[in-house]
This record gives C-alpha cells, sequence and structure tokens, in this order.
C-alpha cells in the first residue's frame, strides 16, 4: 500500500515537471519598441486626397493627388550621447495606411531627446536596383541615364492656374537632396511598446526657408537642380512629433 | 526497501520516457500510398522583375500550371460548351503576344506580377480573384461540364487532390498557367543581359524612353513596362460612356478619364492602341504624345510639365529612335513558347 502510494506520487511528480518542461515560458522583454505613425496636415487641417482646397505660402490654390517617399537611416539619441540606429528603409505612400506605419523595436529603454531620419536614401542606398524588387520600389526608381537611384519623393497634384487647373509633379532624388530631418523632442521609452504620432504638414514644403511657387514653371522639379534644391531645404521641418 | 527503489527507478525510466516522447514533434500523417503529390514548379523571371505573388493556397504545380494551360484553349470553360464556345485563346492568340489584332484586348503578358485588371480596374487583387471573374463572370463556365468530363476529374485530383471541380479550382488553375506567362527574352532583355549590344538608334530611343525627353519611364516602369497604376493621358478632354474610365469602376470624379498602364511588352505587334483603339500604329501613338495631348482636371501631373504643354517635341528622327526601341521589346521566344501553346 505504501509502495503504490509511492509510485502513484513520483509519477504524479513526474508529470507535472513534464509538463512544465514542455510549456512556453513567458519571455519578458528586455528592450524597447516604438510604432510611429504618420499623419498629414495641411496647417491644422486633416489631409484629403484629390481635392483643390489648400492654399500653399505663394497663394497658390492646390490639391494632393499623390504622396510617396522613402524614410531611412532612422536613429534615436539619449543625452548621453547614445544613439539607436535603425536599418529600415521605409516606402511611404500618404493613401495607404499601413505604409505610414513605422515599427522600430529592439530599442534600449530610456528618454531619448532626439529623432532624426532621412526622407530619401543615403549615397550608399541611392544605387539601382538595390532596394528589394517590389513594385513599390520599382516604380520610385530614377532612371539610370538620369544619375540611377531611385525617387526619394512624388508629390503630384493640381493648382488653380489663372485660367486652367494644370497638374504639379514635385519629385525629388539624387543623393545631393535627401532631406536630413533632426526633430529635438523627448520620448521615454519603456519596455511596453510605444506609439508615437509622426506629422507632415505639406504646406512646409512651400516655405522657409524659400518660397515655392508652383506658378512660373515650377510645377515640375524632376532634372531640375535647382528646384530640388530648393524643396530639399524647405523639407527639413515638415515633420514634427506633436504630444498628442 | 528494495520494492521502494525498484518502484522509484522504475518511475524514473517512465518520466523520462514520457518526457522523451512527450516533447517530441509529432511527425506529421503520413500520405496514403495512393495519394498523388503534386510537382512543384520552378518559377524563373529577371532581377529586374518584382517579386511575383504567388498564393499560399495555390502554390505552382508542374500537374497545375499544365492544367491550367489546358483550360486556357478548351472551349469548354465558356457557357456555351465546346460546341459554340470560346477560349481564353480564342481573343488572346499566342503568335500576336496573347491578344488579338484589331482589338482593345489587353495582352497576357507578365499579369502574374500585376494587382489590377483590365483598362478599368474592374479586377483589383491576386490572380485567383482574376481568374474567379474570369470563370465566374466573363466566361459563366458550368463546373458540371467538367465533372462529367473523361479526363478533367482526373487531372484535378493530381493537383488539388480531389475530383471536385468547381469555379474555384478552375480559376486557381487557370491562375497558375498565367503565372507563367513571362515575357522577358527581348532585345532589351539580352541587352541588360549583356548578350547582345542594341542598335545605336534603338539606344537613343532608350535615352528618349528614360529621360525628360521623352518621360515615359514614369508610367511604363523599365522591367514590366507597366506600374500597374491608372491614368488620364489626355487623350480626350471630355469624357463620355466609355471614356470615363476608372471613374466608371470606383465613381470618383478625380478618376476621369484614367485608364491602365498597359505594358509595352511585345507593343510592336499590336496594331491596336489605347482603350478604345483609336491608333493603329506607334507613330500614331507617339503623334499623341509629341502633339495631341489634351487638357482637364484629371490630366497626369507628368504631363503639364513646362515647356512642354504641348507635347514631347520630338523631332522625326528622335521619333523613329523611339519606335526602334519599342521593336526592340518584342520578344519571339514568348510568342512561339511550346509550353504556353496549345496543348
Amino acid at each position: 500500500m505504501k509502495n503504490k502510494f509511492s509510485t502513484i506520487a513520483i509519477i504524479t511528480f513526474s508529470s507535472i515537471v513534464t509538463i512544465w518542461s514542455c510549456s512556453k515560458h513567458p519571455v519578458m522583454p528586455s528592450h524597447s519598441s516604438l510604432y510611429l505613425n504618420i499623419k498629414y496636415l495641411i496647417d491644422d487641417a486633416l489631409l484629403e486626397l484629390d481635392t483643390i482646397k489648400y492654399t500653399n505660402e505663394a497663394g497658390n490654390t492646390y490639391s494632393v493627388s499623390k504622396l510617396e517617399y522613402f524614410i531611412s537611416n532612422i536613429s534615436l539619441k539619449k543625452s548621453d550621447g547614445t544613439v539607436y540606429k535603425s536599418k529600415k528603409i521605409q516606402y511611404v505612400n500618404a493613401a495607404k495606411e499601413k505604409s505610414n506605419q513605422i515599427f522600430l523595436d529592439s530599442i534600449s529603454p530610456g528618454t531619448y531627446t532626439e529623432l532624426s531620419f532621412i526622407i530619401g536614401l543615403s549615397a550608399e542606398q541611392n544605387v539601382s536596383n538595390s532596394l528589394p524588387s517590389i513594385p513599390e520600389n520599382n516604380n520610385m526608381y530614377w532612371p539610370d541615364h538620369m544619375g540611377g537611384g531611385y525617387h526619394f519623393m512624388k508629390f503630384e497634384g493640381h493648382f488653380n492656374d489663372t485660367t486652367a487647373t494644370p497638374g504639379y509633379a514635385i519629385h525629388l532624388g539624387k543623393t545631393a537632396y535627401a532631406v536630413k530631418i533632426k526633430i529635438a523632442k523627448q520620448i521615454k521609452l519603456t519596455l511596453r511598446n510605444q506609439k508615437q504620432t509622426l506629422s507632415m504638414n505639406l504646406n512646409e514644403w512651400f516655405k522657409n526657408p524659400n518660397v515655392f511657387d508652383l506658378t512660373g514653371g515650377n510645377n515640375y522639379t524632376m532634372s531640375n537642380d535647382s528646384l530640388m534644391n530648393v524643396i530639399s531645404k524647405n523639407g527639413v521641418d515638415v515633420f514634427t512629433l506633436p504630444d498628442k | 526497501m528494495q520494492i521502494l527503489k525498484n518502484t522509484l527507478y522504475m518511475a524514473t525510466a517512465v518520466a523520462v520516457a514520457f518526457l522523451f516522447f512527450s516533447c517530441r514533434k509529432k511527425k506529421a500523417d503520413k500520405a496514403p500510398d495512393d495519394a498523388y503529390v503534386p510537382t512543384p514548379y520552378n518559377i524563373q523571371y529577371p532581377s529586374y522583375f518584382p517579386a511575383m505573388h504567388i498564393a499560399e493556397d495555390n502554390p505552382l504545380t508542374v500537374e497545375g500550371v499544365e492544367l491550367g494551360r489546358k483550360l486556357y484553349y478548351d472551349p469548354l470553360l465558356s457557357k456555351g460548351g465546346p460546341n459554340d464556345g470560346k477560349s481564353c485563346s480564342s481573343c488572346h492568340i499566342q503568335q500576336y503576344g496573347f491578344t488579338l489584332p484589331n482589338s482593345i484586348v489587353l495582352p497576357h503578358i507578365n499579369l502574374g506580377f500585376n494587382s489590377n485588371f483590365s483598362w478599368k480596374g474592374a479586377v483589383s487583387g491576386t490572380m485567383e480573384d482574376m481568374m474567379k471573374f474570369e470563370v465566374e463572370e466573363f466566361f459563366a463556365a458550368t463546373p458540371a461540364n467538367f465533372q462529367q468530363h473523361a479526363e478533367y476529374p482526373t487531372l484535378f485530383k493530381r493537383v488539388f487532390g480531389s475530383e471536385t471541380i468547381t469555379h474555384k479550382e478552375l480559376a486557381y488553375a487557370l491562375a497558375q498557367f498565367f503565372r507563367t506567362m513571362i515575357s522577358s527574352n527581348s532585345r532589351f532583355d539580352k541587352y541588360l543581359r549583356k548578350e547582345l549590344q542594341l542598335t545605336p538608334s534603338e539606344l537613343n530611343g532608350f535615352m528618349i524612353f528614360n529621360t525628360e525627353k521623352g518621360d515615359c519611364f514614369h508610367c511604363h516602369t523599365v522591367g514590366l513596362f507597366t506600374d500597374n497604376q491608372f491614368h488620364n493621358i489626355g487623350l480626350d478632354s471630355v469624357f463620355t460612356g466609355g471614356n470615363q474610365g476608372r471613374t466608371e469602376i470606383t465613381g470618383m470624379p478625380t478618376d476621369l478619364g484614367k485608364f491602365k498602364t498597359s505594358t509595352l511588352r511585345n507593343v510592336a505587334l499590336r496594331n491596336s492602341f489605347m482603350h478604345d483603339g483609336r491608333f493603329t500604329t506607334l507613330a500614331q501613338v507617339i503623334d499623341h504624345y509629341n502633339t495631341g495631348v489634351k487638357k482637364s482636371n484629371t490630366l497626369d501631373p507628368i504631363m503639364t510639365k513646362p515647356g512642354k504643354e504641348f507635347g514631347l517635341q520630338l523631332n522625326a528622327l528622335e521619333k523613329a529612335d523611339l519606335i526602334a526601341f519599342l521593336n526592340a521589346l518584342t520578344d519571339e521566344s514568348f510568342i512561339t513558347n511550346p509550353s504556353l501553346s496549345k496543348p
């Protein structure tokens, strides 16, 4: 009777050990992750595609029909100089919500004081056929006959001219015109996933430091270095990190 | 005491064995001996094509592609059946690049890389979605015709593991074949592979195509020679009836006059261009871009470049060079490939 009891006890104990050993252990995260959700504004109003109702600094009334670009070289900096760098190159399309969510993981927890990234690609990245061959990347290619690499941005729409509504196509490419964004902001990252809105004010492309007037033949920038230069400089402050 | 020890040893042995067996991954249930396992199909295409989307529930197999090819050429697919019906191949003839001369029928070329189908984008999604539309609506196929056929139930079983044939299996088999209809062996492809040099005229045409001079590249992305999107290229300034384009599908006024960018691969085999076949030669097409663009509120912004508001302004030699380049996109091996021909 005693032996029988012992046997049952041992088997029960062994079974518990077995079940415990095969179960998945909850893994405690040791790193932070950050979701950047991109929103588009025209000053205080949320962007509505394909409606001619926005007014820029030059007084042009315009619409937005297409806004595609790359975000790359994302980094977060702590006040002690520690830097988190992401290798992610994200194709973003204002019309496709999913592409506007940038997920950054394996970030060391702590308080960061600066977010920086490039609208476009670095010199090493801006090489023809170097990005994964998917339709989105392929449709952004910058012809080899014009220097190769990729479009950094395609920003298109229509505007009211004196007698008509011609189109505009603000295309940015060539490594020199990559837009370097640097935003000072305290971002506290704990071991939980954190969300942060990243807002682009499209009217900022048209001002500061230079007023960009779509009329007068400025409505097409590709292969026009001086226009791309203006857009690149204006683009430095298109993004902000709002509190909410 | 000895009995207790023995019991302990035995219990430990049982626990270890239990631990071993319980932690092992279970082997998949063995397939019955009579089950047919289809042979995976190794699809190949150039690195300058985008990655092909292949549905997880419809992997390419040798047997599936072969069945799709048989269906492509079989009038049994049509509602009218074999006596008065039509097959895909009735309007998509291989020697013309899988289109029909003197018609607006879009060619079946590299569609496995597309996600928008037909001139106005009546169907968007996967190749399976497109084929379901063809089978269920365009052909209104009757699965029972295939179910009662002497060969088809066996062929479908070899592909899908069941003799039951529905619209879904018909569409999936066709989708497999469509994905193999790849054209990537033109003179231009051989030039990219460094197998030949293009003529000076073709090279100049490529330069015109691939720069702001002709500005063809923005929509006819090099590789597939389509961006798979919709554009108003200034064919009309007033849009009525079938000329309304993408608006007829989306209801959006901003889509007025927009049509899908058609591929330029094998374009020289055609004699009908644009959604309504209004042009019959490549020279007429280029003349449109050169001098015939009509203004409207939805005209593609790319086509309102300062200095070229009234067209590209190419001279006769430049137009000829551009046509020479377009001719270099003809793929002779595609239009004679026996694996795409009637079985």
